[in-house]
């Protein structure tokens, strides 16, 4: 079948689901190309190979030369820092290609971006190539979203042209992100984080939804400036990840006096490497009045078996605020530990007369505490009264 | 006990004189094999502790041509054995070579889960190190990294190897550059649209296989339909052997066609289907012979279910301790597996299924099936039938005729339906614009070369064309995929169109969702006013929002249904070949189906007196299709017979005639009446003779019309039959349909039978008059 009959038997059964094929003022019929070699090279790219463009960039090194286990199981030297980050055409599966990809690294006192773009598909191999020299097992990877995706995209990437891909230690800064700020500002992606974080502010950004439209115009047209901005804002990305990280490095330097982060988050950050601190910012948390922090604290208090001084939290909260939580707790300790089972009835009842508690799905749970201890205190009457036989 | 009830139903008058045919299958003996020698020992011990210590020949012909590298199709009748004819050279392989892999294929997830119970069984038994993993949309994301890195055996779906598996190809490197074997079963139910779909599905596969290195082998297992070589080899597009000999022992099998007594001869009124069944169940229930009974809709599933389960609730006897249990898509996994396992073990004496137990899952032997009213194709028929029987013991079957025209002229034609082959599958895989779908998809996966074979005769082209639409780019003599998105996922390779309507039930603030319905029947269906059942209830249409695909419905009492007054407007647009046969012109080409609803009657319900019109406005339907037409040309027999018909009748004649081969096409092309349309035209502007269109439902068509241009002879003979063998007077809606107006001009019934008898009359003695 000739191509014309077959586009009029398609278009019959598509026009009525579409307005029109092509937007109205796009060109898309054959023309020449012209090649966005000149253009690259004029804004600093230089040529690794054909349709493959690496451009260097020297910044302010905003890190410490050594940083501190606060994000790692342990100190590293930052000169095995690689920050990278990947601009892709799309979400992930086999049909989507990374197209730039940028390293930044310490270089002597200066901070070194390197990104490498690929101009047009068929340079894909040679644009892994060139990736190569910056990724190695031995250094550490910082990233944002990295581990869930750029790392994944990348290992697709060089597994479609029979290449393996063998990258390090894989510092994901998105998780302690998330952690400290979620409850703080809300969504955490790393615009967010430059903007109300690292208080940077972008001029004509790019939102990262239209990359990959503006890259397909670039390929398609040649024309730089469709993909300029995008270069731009992948620069600024990297740069950003370092600023990030110096940012969790002053947080670690002294977590107790903080207070614009979420302190429970801050808390889980530190517990496996630093409980003692952990629990200081807790108690920072507690004294301030933060009931999330408070609550961490007795239960972090009652996992370790230290149950007098988390009793000393229950009783503040049930005390304070008529917590639920609390008063559970409390009643909890007060019936097996202290085995002071009156106390704990009424405790229980009072739970149980709160108007809030209507709603709560503790109700049952409630129900059967206060019939437990009612047979309990039944029982002490009955022993301790003479009615019944000895039964010793 | 069987015997005896043999012995009843044939002394049963009531029942015996509408007993159209009485069919008696002889006992089969086993043809046996030895295993082959080189079979691992232990495979032999896992074997011969479930008491198999011999296989049947189809079994091990089966394993030797699979060593051979052959592909292989295997079409024997339900529990032949037919599991073990992939698994056993599938283990063995996996066994002894610890690299390779599997991938099985079942077109339902409940097919899934059987089978992987069954491997189960055989592979946990003796610890073999053949992990087996189900990978489906229930897999947990858990298991789906473990599974592509270690699974050895991997069952799914078609679905998901289109839309989860295949596009993300490169972290299953492991599994797909080893892939040895690929199980196809139930392979018959890729046919029409689906296996139009798969069959791309399959091309997709293969052709990531090729970039991995590996070149695996297929196996496929059929039903038995007209030509299951032919449909597999269509599908993995490459050579088959056939391996039908089928080697297992059967017991003596009773197949009886029955036709309910007409209650209304004049109006071709029978007793009901459901009636019928219901009380042949219950003849057999209590006679302790396991019954299964099987309806075409899950309505009547659940009511003959609850029939049958009030009348054995008689607590003075023991009938109460009969169990019958309904079963139909729609029911939770779990209560479906409890089912099956009741009816293994015999706690279930009963059940009533749609043609969901119809596939290979297994229940175990059952003595007597009831199919309560034709399942729709003879394969079907057979596959229902074979429900019922085991190895050692006689079964029944039972097919029960219900009034509709094919039903009605399978019943009368039982040499039709034991004499000759099952249906044919039909599928067009380069049906455009599921290939186009596909082609997309495949870009996504791999850039395609401009030389890339494999993927249908047009790929050049429409690569061309999908690079002009902007989702693929052409550099380097390769056609990249250049678009944002994931094309597998808007592409469905089960509905016949992405855009269905949804409806929404609105009754007392509701807000519902109770079904869907794709778009150009939604314009026939549930355009405002219409009155719509859905599971037994009544709802009126408030609103179909066409733009929003949304039809919103409210519950409803009236006591007339609407049926739309649809006018087709059809137009050849390309002749692709016409040949005189059968007495009539048959020319096979390209079509425009324009249609439009206009208005609606409402009938009232039982009388169907015409009660009222109602206007609809609503935009055109427009399909781009393949058809078959009859052109009653000059100086044929038709154009001839046709001329004789008084003038004032010629529209009814040849609209009848129409829907009566409408109707008994199905018969033949294994499809549903749904999936072809029939226009008829007095005068066609385009032939300038009276002609009748068929046309595939599809948009760029199924390969039903090139499957019915094959076939014309038949199909016309059989509508010829239908009509002159109707015990009706004026029609009815067995053969053309209830005759609606009260008209002075004749009997058409009459007029169409003599206008048929002459056309093919003459046509077929001026055939015995060519040399």
């Amino acid at each position: 079948m000739d191509l014309k009959n077959l586009r009029s038997r398609i278009d019959t059964i598509k026009k009525q689901d579409r307005p029109a094929a092509v937007p109205a003022g796009l060109d898309t019929g054959p023309r020449e190309i012209p090649p966005p070699e000149a253009a690259l090279l004029l804004n600093g790219w230089r040529r690794l190979a054909d349709m493959v463009y690496e451009k260097v960039t020297l910044s302010e090194n905003p890190l410490q030369p050594v940083i501190s286990d606060f994000l790692m199981p342990e100190q590293a030297d930052t000169a095995g820092l690689f920050f990278y980050d990947t601009e892709t055409t799309g979400l992930g599966g086999a049909g989507n290609i990374v197209f730039l990809t940028g390293f930044g690294f310490t270089e002597g006192d200066a901070f070194k971006t390197v990104q490498i773009m690929l101009t047009d598909f068929p340079g894909e191999p040679a644009f892994l190539e060139a990736m190569k020299p910056y990724i190695s097992p031995e250094r550490i990877y910082v990233s944002y979203n990295g581990r869930a995706f750029d790392a994944n995209i990348l290992k697709s990437r060089y597994a479609l042209n029979g290449m393996r891909l063998n990258f390090g230690y894989q510092l994901d800064l998105l998780y302690p992100s998330r952690r400290l700020w979620r409850n703080v500002i809300g969504s955490c992606s790393l615009g967010d984080i430059e903007e109300k974080i690292l208080k940077k502010e972008r001029e004509l950004d790019v939102p990262g939804a239209m990359v990959p439209d503006l890259y397909f115009d670039f390929m398609r047209s040649g024309d730089y400036a469709a993909i300029e901005g995008v270069a731009a804002h992948h620069l600024e990305d990297i740069k950003s990840l370092a600023e990030l990280l110096s940012v969790f490095e002053k947080i670690a330097e002294d977590p107790v006096r903080l207070t614009k982060v979420d302190r429970t988050g801050l808390a889980s950050q530190l517990t496996p490497r630093h409980p003692e601190t952990a629990e200081a910012v807790l108690e920072a948390g507690f004294k301030a009045g933060s009931f999330k922090a408070a609550k961490e604290l007795g239960l972090l208090r009652k996992r370790r078996g230290d149950y007098d001084a988390a009793r000393g939290i229950w009783e503040n909260l049930w005390e304070s605020r008529r917590s639920i939580f609390a008063g559970i707790e409390l009643a909890k300790q007060l019936e097996h530990r202290e085995k002071d089972i009156e106390k704990a009835h009424s405790l229980t009842c009072e739970l149980l007369s709160l108007d809030r508690i209507r709603i709560k799905l503790v109700i049952p749970e409630l129900e059967r505490r206060r019939v437990r201890l009612e047979l309990k205190l039944l029982r002490m009457v009955t022993r301790s009264g003479c009615i019944r036989r000895s039964d010793s | 006990m069987f015997d005896e009830l043999i012995k009843t139903i044939k002394d049963d008058y009531d029942f015996k004189r509408n007993i159209t045919h009485w069919e008696i299958i002889k006992a089969r003996e086993g043809k046996y094999s030895d295993f082959p020698d080189d079979v691992d020992p232990i495979i032999l011990k896992i074997y011969a502790d479930r008491g198999i210590d011999r296989l049947y020949t189809h079994q091990k012909l089966c394993f030797d041509l699979i060593r051979e590298d052959r592909n292989v199709v295997v079409v024997t009748p339900t529990a032949s054995g037919k599991t073990l004819c992939y698994n056993l050279p599938v283990i063995d392989y996996l066994l002894k070579n610890p690299e390779a892999r599997a991938l099985y294929l079942f077109p339902t997830k409940a097919l899934s889960q059987d089978q992987q119970s069954e491997l189960n069984e055989v592979l946990l038994s003796e610890n073999l190190p053949i992990k087996t993993v189900t990978y489906d949309g229930d897999t947990p994301s858990s298991v789906r990294v473990s599974a592509r890195d270690g699974g050895r055996i991997i069952i799914t779906n078609p679905d998901m190897l289109h839309a989860g598996i295949m596009p993300n190809h490169p972290k299953w490197i492991k599994f797909l550059s080893n892939v040895k074997y690929i199980v196809i079963d139930e392979v018959h139910i890729y046919r029409g649209v689906f296996g139009s779909h798969v069959t791309n599905v399959i091309r997709r596969l293969k052709r990531i296989c090729r970039f991995y290195g590996s070149d695996p082998v297929f196996i496929c297992c059929s039903a038995t339909i007209g030509n299951p070589l032919e449909l597999t080899e269509k599908i993995i597009e490459t050579n088959a052997v056939l391996v039908d000999d089928n080697g297992s022992p059967s017991g003596e099998k009773h197949f009886i066609l029955y036709n309910p007594p007409l209650v209304d001869a004049v109006q071709g009124i029978r007793r009901g289907v459901v009636l019928e069944s219901q009380r042949l169940a219950l003849k057999f229930l209590k006679r302790g012979v396991k019954t299964i009974v099987f309806c075409r809709s899950r309505i009547r599933t659940e009511l003959i279910a609850s029939y049958i389960n009030d009348r054995l609730a008689n607590v003075f006897n023991d009938n109460h301790r009969i169990r019958v249990e309904a079963y139909r898509g729609g029911y939770l996994p779990s209560e479906r597996r409890e089912i099956e396992k009741g009816l293994r073990s015999g706690e279930i004496q009963g059940v009533v299924s749609t043609n969901a137990l119809e596939l290979g899952i297994d229940i175990g032997g059952l003595d007597a099936s009831i199919m309560a009213g034709f399942p729709g194709s003879i394969s079907s028929s057979w596959q229902q039938a074979g429900r019922a029987g085991r190895r050692a013991t006689s079964s029944v079957s039972i097919l029960i005729a219900s009034a509709a025209p094919v039903d009605q002229y399978v019943i009368e034609h039982p040499d039709y339906f034991f004499g000759r082959n099952p249906e044919s599958a039909w599928i067009d895989p380069d049906n455009i614009y599921i290939q186009l779908d596909h082609l997309k998809c495949a870009a996504f996966e791999l850039p395609f070369s401009e030389d890339d074979k494999g993927f249908g005769s047009q790929t050049p082209e429409l690569l061309v064309y999908l690079e002009e639409e902007g989702v693929l780019r052409n550099t380097g003599g390769k056609y990249y995929w250049a678009d944002r998105s994931y094309p597998a996922e808007t592409v469905s390779l089960r509905s016949a169109t992405s855009e269905n309507v949804v409806i929404i039930d609105e009754t007392k603030g509701r807000n519902a969702v109770i079904g869907e319905m794709d778009r150009p029947s939604a314009k026939e269906m549930l355009f405002n006013k219409a009155v719509y059942i859905h599971r037994g209830e009544q709802y009126q249409v408030k609103k179909l929002d066409i733009d929003n695909k949304k039809c919103f419905v409210e519950s409803s009492n009236l006591n007339y249904y609407t049926d739309a007054v649809v006018k087709t407007d059809i137009k050849l647009l390309e002749e692709d070949r016409s040949i005189v046969k059968s007495g009539v012109r048959i020319a096979e080409g390209d079509v425009l189906v324009r249609k439009q609803v206009t208005k609606f009657k409402k009938i009232k319900y039982r009388t169907h007196e015409n009660v009222g019109f109602g206007e609809i406005f609503l935009p055109e339907e427009e399909m781009h299709t393949r058809a078959v037409v009859f052109i009653f040309e000059e100086n044929t027999a038709s154009c001839s017979s046709f001329e004789n018909i008084p003038d004032e009748l010629k529209e009814h004649v040849i609209g009848r005639i129409g829907s009566l081969v409408k109707n008994v096409a199905p018969v033949f092309l294994l499809c549903e009446g749904r999936d072809i349309g029939v226009a008829e035209r007095l005068k066609d502007p385009h032939f300038g003779r009276a002609c009748i269109y068929i046309y595939d439902n599809y948009p760029g068509g199924t390969g039903l019309a090139e499957g019915l241009s094959r076939i014309t002879d038949e199909v016309l003979a059989a509508a010829f039959e239908r009509i002159s063998s109707c015990p009706c007077e004026y029609g009815c809606p067995s053969c053309i349909g209830p005759d609606e107006e009260e008209s002075d001009t004749g009997n058409k019934k009459e007029q169409i039978i003599t206008f048929f008898r002459e056309w093919l009359g003459e046509a077929k003695a001026s055939h015995a008059r060519l040399p």
